[in-house]
């Protein structure tokens, strides 16, 4: 089964209703997909590439995330959906590149 | 400009943000370190503020500051914007003898001031503050300029700092981040839990300990440890102005009191201020002569700071302290800002003048302390046990 990408979840009100309520944890995009579990208790979630998903509210059926593009401080939209299993497909987990380079050689100023 | 029109704060800091445009400080840290979740496991950080940029600054590198950050990526985390340090490169203040240390310590803000010898030795002893480990505390009428030097001087090297009413949170972040001297104001009237961490903090600095292990957080909670390597305390404090304002013997108990070298710092009143030196807005940019100035005075500071270059200028300079003291930890205190005063003095005539001096402003509190009803009994014996 395709991941619902980036674009399905935020154009779409419902992501096929006749799927069951899935209490979700985590959220993480990678190459446009979503494949992680959605918070269910607030926060936010870096999705690296300029934009993060806030958690807004759930009820027994909907979801509430807000997608916001940080640097502009704008939210660009709120969207609910159904809570389904298609967006807790996650079998991965996906890393940041969290390294640094530190020069040691101590130069004068 | 004269180096006397450098030291406006407005200033230094226009000094700073040129000099430190890339260089990122100790002082720079500005909140508790933090743990960002990465796929399945956790990153950690200390958050960073410069030129009203908010950083990330992995946490491996705290102990490397000062670095300049060549590169940094976007990110953000609980909906805040970051960038997060990626390149940096290790970097210190050029050492140079531009100045002799007497010429360095009558130069740096020097202003008209009531008690001019006194706030000679006051600069002394922020400097030793800086370069040895000493716990001072120090009491006077507002407007005397007990922290301006500690200001300049963390605006100069970028770690140390004046905190006021300090937290516990914010104590240890700026010890945690490496800060030399920790200046702190407004000591009284502290939330309990917050005065229980400064007591301990105070009983770990004054017996120059290398760890401060703050062990009266909440039960079930594992102590805090805190390295206190090569740091010194400055404590600042005003005398009362009423019956109900208290000083440090008001707060806390004997134990800590015998720990923190006290200090009057006599002239001026709650009505006159001591330095007379009157600073106005400042309108005229530095220009490259006034930044080379600062420079050389900042470049002499840090050659002053290594303890080799120190006893090369004190050959010849052996003169016998002319006071001891039976309080171990304060002769230690004592000791160390006469060592700078050998260093600071011409002839062994100007330094037994200025020793004594110093000796008469502990002298002083003293007498203070002696003949002053203390008001409020010390109320952290149930609490220190």
């Amino acid at each position: 089964m395709a991941l619902p990408t980036i674009n399905d979840i935020m154009n779409t009100q419902q992501i096929n209703k006749s799927q069951g309520i899935v209490i979700a944890e985590k959220i993480n995009i990678f190459k446009g997909q979503l494949f992680g579990h959605i918070s269910n208790g607030g926060g936010e979630l870096n999705l690296g590439n300029g934009k993060s998903i806030r958690f807004i509210s759930t009820n027994d059926k909907f979801i509430t995330l807000q997608l916001i593009e940080y640097g502009i401080g704008a939210i660009i939209k709120n969207q609910s959906w159904v809570k389904s299993k298609k967006v807790i497909i996650k079998k991965e987990k996906v890393k940041d590149d969290m390294s640094f380079k530190h020069n040691k050689k101590v130069r004068e100023i | 400009m004269s180096i006397k029109d450098l030291f406006h704060y407005d200033r230094i800091r226009e000094f700073y943000q040129e000099y430190y445009k890339d260089v990122f400080l100790p002082n720079e840290v500005n909140g508790e370190e933090m743990g960002i979740i990465n796929g399945d496991e956790l990153t950690f950080f200390y958050p960073m503020k410069k030129n009203k940029i908010n950083y990330l600054l992995p946490s491996k590198l705290i102990d490397e500051l000062p670095v300049v950050v060549n590169d940094t990526t976007k990110t953000s985390f609980r909906s805040k914007a970051y960038h997060r340090i990626t390149d940096v490169d290790s970097v210190k203040i050029k050492s140079e003898r531009k100045m002799s240390y007497h010429d360095f310590i009558i130069n740096w803000m020097d202003y008209e001031h009531e008690q001019p010898d006194l706030f000679i030795i006051w600069k002394i002893i922020t400097d030793t503050a800086y370069s040895d480990r000493i716990n001072i505390r120090a009491m006077s009428f507002p407007g005397w300029l007990k922290d301006s030097p500690l200001s300049i001087l963390g605006q100069l090297r970028g770690d140390c700092i004046a905190i006021n009413k300090p937290s516990y949170a914010k104590l240890k972040r700026e010890i945690t981040v490496g800060n030399k001297i920790l200046g702190l104001n407004e000591i009284q009237e502290l939330e309990s839990k917050d005065y229980r961490a400064l007591a301990k903090y105070y009983e770990d600095t004054g017996d120059f300990k290398p760890i401060f292990i703050n062990d009266t957080i909440s039960k079930g909670e594992t102590g805090d440890r805190v390295d206190l390597y090569n740091h010194s305390s400055m404590t600042f404090y005003n005398f009362p102005k009423s019956d109900k304002e208290q000083i440090f013997e008001d707060v806390f108990d004997p134990k800590i009191m015998s720990r923190i070298f006290p200090l009057l710092l006599t002239g001026g009143s709650h009505d006159v201020t001591a330095c007379k030196h009157k600073w106005g807005l400042v309108t005229d940019k530095l220009d490259e002569d006034d930044m080379n100035k600062i420079l050389n005075f900042l470049r002499t500071h840090k050659f002053y700071e290594d303890h080799d270059n120190v006893a090369v200028e004190l050959i010849g300079k052996d003169w016998p302290l002319n006071h001891t003291f039976k309080n171990t930890r304060w002769h230690r205190n004592y000791e160390a800002i006469c060592k700078r005063i050998r260093l600071f003095a011409r002839s062994q005539v100007e330094y037994n003048k200025y020793e004594e001096i110093l000796y008469q402003a502990h002298v002083q509190y003293m007498d203070y302390v002696h003949n002053r009803v203390i008001l409020t009994p010390p109320i952290q014996e149930e609490l220190m046990g």
